[in-house]
């Protein structure tokens, strides 16, 4: 197992795990989020071939309403 | 960006016909367009009752803005060597008039003449001419006389910003550029020949004085070359994307009419007294913070009639002959032809043109005060920086 | 003659509509999407948050699913950002979220009245500008602020009415004016507008567009108010480009000014 953060929370994830299957435990579609990874903006393609390591950080961001 | 020439050609063949309630409408707005300035310099705008309704609101808007006061300048000629051909000015290259370039000392020589009679703020003018009136020549004389002269401005040939900045290091602040007319055929006949020729190299030399730095910008039209109501609306557009464009400038205006000079050229159109009162109205009413420079160009009468309507600076006791305060340089005046120097005897150098108002700067200030208005000689001090 | 509308140019696009809609505050998604194609606006603005990652997932969260990209330009901003660096990342975010490079930029670390940080957006802006995004900053009507944006190449100006959700109109008429007549990109008048008539008054003073989000999201009837603003921005616009009538008429009998031009020649 390795663990990341992800919006500021740890959470440990099996060792290849990619981001698009992180996302799928957390109730999310690739197609919802963008995803900022240790500092850089992932095309959403990318989430599937990603593999997390042990520290990696995440956010996980969702357009909203907003004025 | 600027209007194109087609919008500004229809603009003013519009004003030839703009009606009375075009006249009233762009009276009575607070911030008026291009279109209501083009309604202020028609024909109708002329009637007697419009133009005093013009010039009470044009002197109320002036004293709003800049308080009853007048700022004093005087230009020092310091070379009427130039390498251009242009039809309407004593310098013209083809010109055989007595030609000189002043030395640093004698420049300084002309300033302290000036200096004496109050001025703090001047214009060092020259014909364009690379050899004579280099970039350094400028930046020294910029250099000589920065410590007296707070204010220093220049009008001198077009150059690139690269080239103006040192001339700001050295402690100018001002730059004066006209464009003689905006009407691109009359231009082509009047410039024959040198860089002049370039209308839009011209056109651009304000925004590349304010890359360089200059805090001040000085534009206008030579009255009597082209139809004076395009070329107050082509004018009027400049001043508009200026404005904008170089907005931490001060801009300034200023209405030369065409006086007699060398070469005996004669204005291709007439520009009444009447219709200079009316273009210097339209310019506060639509621009009420830019400068509007009177030079010595024009008669006691005129530029006494339209101190109160709009004008905040002004010449006097003006030569516009290099060595004309002082006769610094009489002995090195020569004729120039092709590029050589040939000696000449003579009592001073050429005029760029005859000046109509020959009073003193003291008899000037005096009918100022007369007037309620208050000579600026120093405004406030470029040393700071 | 009448009048044929202009339409609104920002950056490489053109609009019909001078009405930019904001997203925020609605009782519901359905309701946001109902009032948006009521106001007849074709710039939008979504928000971009942290998603909710206890599990549930949250098929309504993406404000996205509700606005048909096709139809409308999506204007992500960055509310939520304290400085010009979180205000860069959420761009990116933004970017990669919408596809678009446009962006509201706003950065107010004041959340009681959500006041604009004029240090922090000139900085954000240059750093913006440089990495291609097309920037429309939230600005307090301060003209200076407003022209040294325009030098660092911000596509408009959107200086605020009075502050966000405050619904007082426009407390900065003066300043607003200033900034219309000095600005050589659109004035955007956001934040602050609570009625219609605030609307209409930006347009007929000058301004190239309005941005209304609470006094649309917040009224009964959204639907029926989005449709209110879209006629209000319309008739303040042809009111302005016809030009409004002369304020007064004068009349003066002698002419002590223009007398000595009377023996002219």
């Amino acid at each position: 197992m390795v663990t990341v953060t992800a919006n500021g929370k740890k959470f440990s994830v099996d060792e290849s795990a990619t981001i698009a299957q992180l996302l799928g435990e957390l109730g999310w579609k690739p197609t919802q989020v963008v995803v900022e990874y240790n500092g850089r903006v992932l095309l959403r393609d990318e989430f599937h071939h990603t593999k997390l390591q042990e520290g990696d950080r995440l956010e996980i961001v969702v357009p909203v309403a907003g004025g | 960006m600027m209007r194109s020439e087609l919008e500004l050609v229809e603009l003013s063949r519009w004003a030839e016909t703009a009606r009375a309630d075009d006249v009233e409408r762009a009276l009575g707005r607070r911030h008026r367009s291009l279109v209501d300035f083009a309604a202020l310099v028609s024909p109708t705008a002329q009637q007697p009752e419009y133009l005093e309704a013009m010039a009470q609101q044009a002197h109320a808007l002036t004293i709003r803005h800049f308080g009853r006061v007048m700022r004093f300048f005087a230009p020092l000629y310091l070379s009427n060597e130039c390498i251009n051909v242009c039809r309407y000015c004593g310098f013209s290259r083809d010109n055989p008039i007595l030609r000189v370039t002043l030395t640093l000392e004698q420049v300084e020589e002309e300033a302290r003449y000036l200096h004496r009679q109050g001025f703090r703020h001047i214009l060092l003018v020259a014909g364009e001419h690379p050899y004579f009136v280099s970039r350094t020549y400028l930046r020294d004389c910029v250099a000589r006389l920065r410590t007296d002269w707070p204010s220093i401005s220049l009008e001198v040939g077009p150059m690139e910003t690269e080239d103006y900045r040192p001339i700001v290091e050295a402690g100018a602040e001002g730059l004066v550029v006209y464009q003689e007319t905006y009407n691109r055929e009359v231009y082509a006949q009047l410039h024959t020949s040198g860089p002049k020729r370039d209308f839009d190299w011209r056109l651009e030399t304000p925004e590349r004085a304010y890359a360089a730095g200059f805090k001040r910008l000085g534009i206008g039209a030579l009255l009597g070359l082209a139809p004076w109501r395009a070329d107050a609306i082509a004018l009027a557009d400049h001043a508009e994307f200026l404005l904008k464009r170089c907005w931490q400038a001060h801009l300034t205006i200023s209405l030369p009419r065409l006086r007699p000079a060398a070469g005996e050229f004669h204005p291709l159109v007439r520009v009444s007294d009447r219709d200079l009162t009316q273009l210097v109205c339209a310019l506060r009413l639509t621009f009420p913070e830019v400068g509007l420079v009177l030079s010595t160009r024009e008669s006691p009468k005129v530029r006494d009639g339209l101190v109160p309507l709009g004008i905040t600076m002004m010449s006097a006791g003006s030569h516009t002959e290099p060595g004309g305060y002082t006769g610094q340089g009489k002995e090195r005046l020569h004729v120039t032809r092709g590029g050589r120097l040939i000696a000449s005897e003579g009592e001073h150098a050429e005029e760029q043109f005859l000046i109509a108002d020959t009073r003193s700067p003291a008899e000037v200030a005096a009918m100022l005060a007369r007037k309620g208005y208050e000579p600026v000689w120093k405004d406030w001090d470029t040393s700071l920086n | 003659m009448t009048t044929k509308p202009q339409t609104l140019r920002i950056a490489d696009r053109e609009f019909r509509s001078r009405l930019i809609m904001g997203t925020g505050k609605f009782a519901s998604g359905e309701l946001m999407a109902a009032a948006l194609e009521a106001s007849g606006a074709e710039l939008v603005t979504v928000a971009l948050r942290r998603a909710d990652l206890s599990g549930r997932g949250d098929k309504f969260a993406n404000i996205l699913e509700y606005i048909d990209a096709k139809k409308y330009v999506l204007l992500p901003n960055t509310s939520g950002a304290r400085n010009a660096e979180e205000a860069v990342r959420l761009a990116r975010l933004g970017r990669a979220a919408t596809g678009s490079s446009w962006l509201k930029l706003e950065i107010h670390p004041d959340p009681q009245y959500l006041l604009p940080d004029p240090v922090e957006t000139l900085r954000a802006a240059e750093m913006l500008v440089k990495e291609g995004f097309t920037v429309l900053p939230y600005i307090h009507a301060d003209p200076v602020l407003a022209k040294r944006l325009e030098d660092v190449g911000c596509a408009t100006v959107m200086p605020l009415g009075s502050p966000i959700g405050s619904a007082r109109g426009l407390e900065t008429r003066a300043s607003l004016e200033i900034i219309i007549e000095q600005a050589r990109v659109p004035v955007v008048v956001d934040a602050g507008i609570g009625a219609p008539s605030h609307a209409a008054e930006a347009m007929e003073m000058g301004a190239d567009a309005v941005l209304v989000n609470t006094a649309i999201a917040v009224a009964a009837d959204p639907v029926g108010m989005a449709r209110a603003f879209r006629a209000a921005v319309e008739a303040g616009r042809l009111a302005y480009e016809i030009g409004l009538a002369p304020q007064r008429r004068y009349a003066s009998a002698t002419s002590p000014l223009t007398g000595f031009l009377d023996d002219a020649e």
